[in-house]
């Protein structure tokens, strides 16, 4: 390059400004000249490997100061003392059956009990040593959920916490922000609700306070992947132990500073042409990182999906176990009950809005003409002929079978037999109009 | 299955067809992602025709009809592709700066990239698809909401009428349905009646199978965006980086694993309108603007709120025809005439044939929208915990208002083409003015249930917009250019 810009050609173009420097910032890989020729003569395009060699070096080194940042923030120690721990065979069970080994204990719920309580030696411990517990726990049984309680000599109540959500044996639940683990810890014990199943539970580890803790806690909950709900449709959600730090937000503050950094070596390497694809490979780069994590969850549900529901004819497939059951009902209805063509039937059911029972249950008695809102029976409407559907118990309705009617009170009575009983709903034909009807 | 693969297919046919008879300027990606959608509106509007005359709705008949159709479109005589289909740009003047061994490397680079994120973008559709076909109908408004109708309609091979709940129990229409949700009897009919197309070609309800358009939908949004951009002359690599962002967005995900609700296909038209009246801006050419106004009226067929999102599209449009004088003095009249009602105490009149018009403290009434309060509601928590902390959008909302701010330093010359950029300010202040001001949606976005549903419908536009702005490298054409147009 001339130093007096004449000895080129570019003595009448004027030398680059803080502006034309940030267009330049832009210039792509397959090359859009820049407006100002001074500016894109001066600026040869960053070679390929430089790029990502530039790239790679600014998102490590951002990943390391937010790291830092947070770490330095948190005050904590970065490691500590390896953590005391509570083989299986070390815990006591207060309620379920048992069946102890050395190393883990073989719990299951007792008939008629849909509560399994294990408490552990006691050990009085400080809630400012300890951040975090372990509880080593197999995959627990379908409907099945588990809790840490404990007393706290800081509160006369017994505080619990859920356990974290996780699909493998370690469940580091994270205490530190809870509101009752403060003082000394005393009595502490792991509670399991559900109706039945047995898995078995190997221990407990104490986790003291420190970064390394944090991360550990923060990294599992990484790997937690989200079971999708009737909510999933409105909104994802992290799992509880990412709420305080955010991934996307995370995510973002690594993206933003290793923007910094790599203009930063830009600058200094001179080589200002390709920033504008080595920025978007940044973005895009942290982007997939976060989206690996979004496949894991997909995945997670989708091989979830095809456990439920390979094999299963697609007419026959439920969403959830009380929808099973209505679809049996429903479709018991549809075979031997009802006619063949479309009927009028009326859904009652003591519920009010968008109840999933009498939703579903409506859905799948379609191509039925199905009359889905009300509490009570609705004499002036019903015609001859017409089914009605009592779904679960209805306080105030009830039917005759001497008199061959459906009462509710303060209304007409129906004129109707029952045509079917099923344990949670029970069905009737409609025989005549209701008397009276038209003069109510 | 012959008849499943036939229903998933014959949209394609019929649409791309069609669209290559008409639309000389667009390049295979865009007819096919284009074709797809046409190729439904057709279908659905061919369904109706067939039930308002009277005949019962069968398959095979609708099927024979819709091929006849497309193969109709081979007598129309293909015109001419003219320049602008897709290519890069030429003169790559960047190229010529970089040595010829380096250009070689960053082409295989780049080689290397476009199969990655292919690999990337075919994955993710076919998990989605894979999920499809084992989940059930899950979601709840689905089966509450919009399977019912295209299932009695299957049933009975007919569209028959739903009614409100009201209506129902007077028995006045004795053939007509209710629905268990009293506010959706009447919600356009257009996502039930793709359900009851798909069932028609199984021949049998499956809850699960049916939801493979929406799967197909996000193909066809992925092609077409892809298209469109490389008509803009983003390159091909940087256009599949840029399909791989938008379908690879979680929400977006859910919506077409958790298939059967309307919004996806909402914003699938929506943002395929915007583009094609981006590149009528480029173009002048007759078939993106009909493109551009079929898919914005489409969008009242699909759901309520696509009557507001269509509706300022199709302003849009109309912003985009006009002289740039008038144009701006449209603008300012909807501007200032909202905020003149305002502080003139506000207005509440009926129209005869529409219904109300009130815009006042008390609420807001619109015709075909319906009444609602007004009261100001803060919901900025509930918008950062949705669009910054959630998994929902990945980094998506860190991004866009960077990619607005570096467009508007770097290319403020984009703006100048205001039609495009009207769209994204007048849909960002409808979407706050619902949400900040309406409480029922303020409730609705505080418990997290149409917040992200309605920002979805916007995104993948705003996303292909931005892109555009910043990436787009085909010059727009200029008003001498397009009056040369017009004359040859």
């Amino acid at each position: 390059m001339s130093t007096d810009g004449k000895a080129d050609g570019r003595e009448n173009v004027k030398p680059p400004t803080v502006f034309s420097n940030l267009s330049v910032a832009f210039l792509w890989v397959n090359g859009i000249s820049s407006a100002n020729p001074y500016v894109a003569g001066f600026s040869p395009a960053m070679s390929l490997l430089t790029r990502i060699f530039v790239g790679l070096c600014a998102l490590l080194m951002a990943f390391g100061i937010v790291v830092a940042y947070l770490w330095y923030d948190s005050g904590l120690p970065w490691i500590s003392s390896p953590p005391p721990a509570l083989a299986g065979g070390d815990l006591r069970v207060v309620q379920g059956s048992a069946l102890a080994g050395e190393d883990s204990i073989l719990v299951a719920f007792e008939r008629g009990r849909d509560r399994i309580d294990i408490k552990a030696p006691t050990m009085p411990f400080s809630a400012a040593d300890i951040s975090a517990i372990d509880v080593l726990v197999d995959e627990l049984p379908a409907g099945v959920r588990g809790g840490l309680y404990w007393t706290s000599s800081e509160s006369r109540r017994l505080q619990s916490a859920p356990l974290a959500e996780a699909a493998r044996g370690s469940r580091l639940t994270d205490l530190s922000g809870h509101p009752g683990w403060k003082g000394q810890i005393s009595d502490l014990g792991l509670v399991f609700l559900g109706r039945q199943g047995s898995f078995a539970v190997n221990g407990l580890r104490l986790v003291p306070l420190s970064w390394q803790a944090k991360l550990e806690s923060y990294s599992q909950g990484l790997q937690t992947f989200e079971t999708w709900s009737q909510r999933t449709i409105n909104s994802l959600v992290f799992p509880a132990t990412l709420k305080d730090l955010s991934p996307t937000f995370l995510a973002a503050a690594v993206v933003l500073i290793a923007l910094l950094i790599a203009g930063a070596l830009v600058l200094m390497l001179k080589k200002r042409a390709g920033f504008a694809s080595l920025a978007l490979g940044l973005f895009v780069a942290v982007w997939v990182i976060l989206d690996v994590r979004w496949q894991a969850v997909f995945a997670e549900n989708f091989v979830q999906a095809s456990r439920s529901y390979a094999g299963s004819p697609s007419e026959a497939k439920s969403i959830m176990e009380a929808d099973g059951q209505l679809l049996q009902f429903a479709n018991t209805l549809k075979t031997n009950i009802l006619p063949p063509e479309p009927q009028r039937v009326f859904i009652v059911h003591d519920s009010s809005g968008h109840n999933f029972l009498r939703l579903r249950l409506q859905y799948h008695l379609l191509p039925h003409n199905i009359y889905n809102y009300k509490k009570k029976l609705m004499p002036k409407s019903v015609k001859e002929g017409d089914y009605i559907i009592l779904l679960e118990q209805i306080p105030g309705i009830r039917f005759s079978q001497s008199e061959k009617v459906l009462r509710s009170d303060k209304r007409a009575p129906i004129p109707a037999e029952s045509v079917y009983r099923f344990p949670f709903a029970s069905v009737y034909r409609v025989t005549a109009e209701p008397k009276f009807a038209r003069s109510e | 299955m012959t008849g499943l693969l036939i229903s998933l297919i014959l949209p394609w046919i019929l649409g791309a067809l069609w669209l290559s008879r008409f639309w000389s300027s667009a390049n295979t990606a865009t007819l096919l992602g284009y074709g797809y959608l046409f190729g439904i509106l057709l279908i659905t509007t061919l369904m109706r025709l067939w039930d308002f005359m009277g005949l019962e709705i069968q398959f095979w008949p609708i099927a024979g009809v819709s091929l006849v159709a497309a193969m109709l479109a081979f007598l129309v005589p293909k015109p001419a592709a003219d320049g602008f289909s897709g290519i890069d740009p030429p003169g790559q003047q960047g190229a010529a700066q970089t040595p010829a061994a380096e250009s070689q490397k960053i082409l295989s680079f780049t080689n290397f990239i476009f199969a990655i994120f292919l690999v990337l973008v075919v994955v993710r559709l076919g998990a989605m698809l894979a999920d499809n076909v084992y989940r059930p109908m899950f979601s709840w408004d689905t089966w509450m909401n919009f399977a019912p109708k295209a299932r009695v309609w299957f049933e009975l091979h007919e569209i028959v009428p739903y009614v409100s709940p009201r209506t129902w129990l007077a028995g006045t229409y004795p053939e007509a349905y209710t629905l268990g949700n009293s506010q959706a009897w009447d919600y356009p009919l257009t996502v039930p009646l793709v359900m009851f197309w798909t069932a028609l070609g199984l021949d049998a309800w499956h809850d699960d199978l049916i939801k493979i358009p929406w799967v197909l939908g996000a193909a066809a949004l992925g092609l077409g965006v892809y298209g469109q951009l490389r008509h803009f002359g983003v390159a091909r690599h940087l256009a599949l980086i840029f399909v791989y962002l938008l379908l690879s967005i979680p929400y977006l995900n859910v919506h077409v694993t958790l298939a059967g609700y309307a919004d996806f296909w909402l914003a699938i038209f929506l943002c395929l309108g915007l583009l094609a009246l981006l590149k009528w801006c480029h173009t002048h050419d007759r078939a993106d603007l009909a493109i551009a106004i079929i898919f914005a009226l489409f969008c009242f067929t699909i759901k309520r709120p696509g009557a507001i999102w269509g509706g300022i599209l199709l302003v849009s449009i109309a912003l985009a025809m006009m002289p740039r004088r008038w144009a701006i003095a449209l603008i300012l009249v909807m501007v200032a005439a909202p905020a003149l009602v305002w502080t003139l105490g506000g207005i509440d009149v009926r129209i005869p044939g529409l219904g109300r018009l009130q815009l006042n403290s008390s609420g807001i009434s619109l015709p075909y929208l319906g009444s609602q309060d007004i009261q100001f509601t803060d919901i900025t928590k509930t918008l950062d915990l949705s669009l910054l902390r959630s998994p929902n959008w990945n980094m998506l909302w860190y991004a866009m208002p960077v990619g607005i701010l570096i467009g508007v330093i770097w290319r403020p010359g984009r703006l100048r083409q205001f039609a495009p950029f009207f769209f994204l300010i007048a849909s960002v202040a409808a979407f706050l003015f619902i949400f900040f001001m309406i409480p029922r949606y303020s409730s609705e976005a505080t418990n997290q249930t149409t917040l992200n549903r309605a920002l979805l419908h916007l995104v993948p536009a705003y996303f292909s917009l931005i892109i555009w702005w910043l990436w787009g490298k085909n010059e727009i054409a200029s008003d001498e250019q397009s009056s040369i147009q017009k004359t040859t």
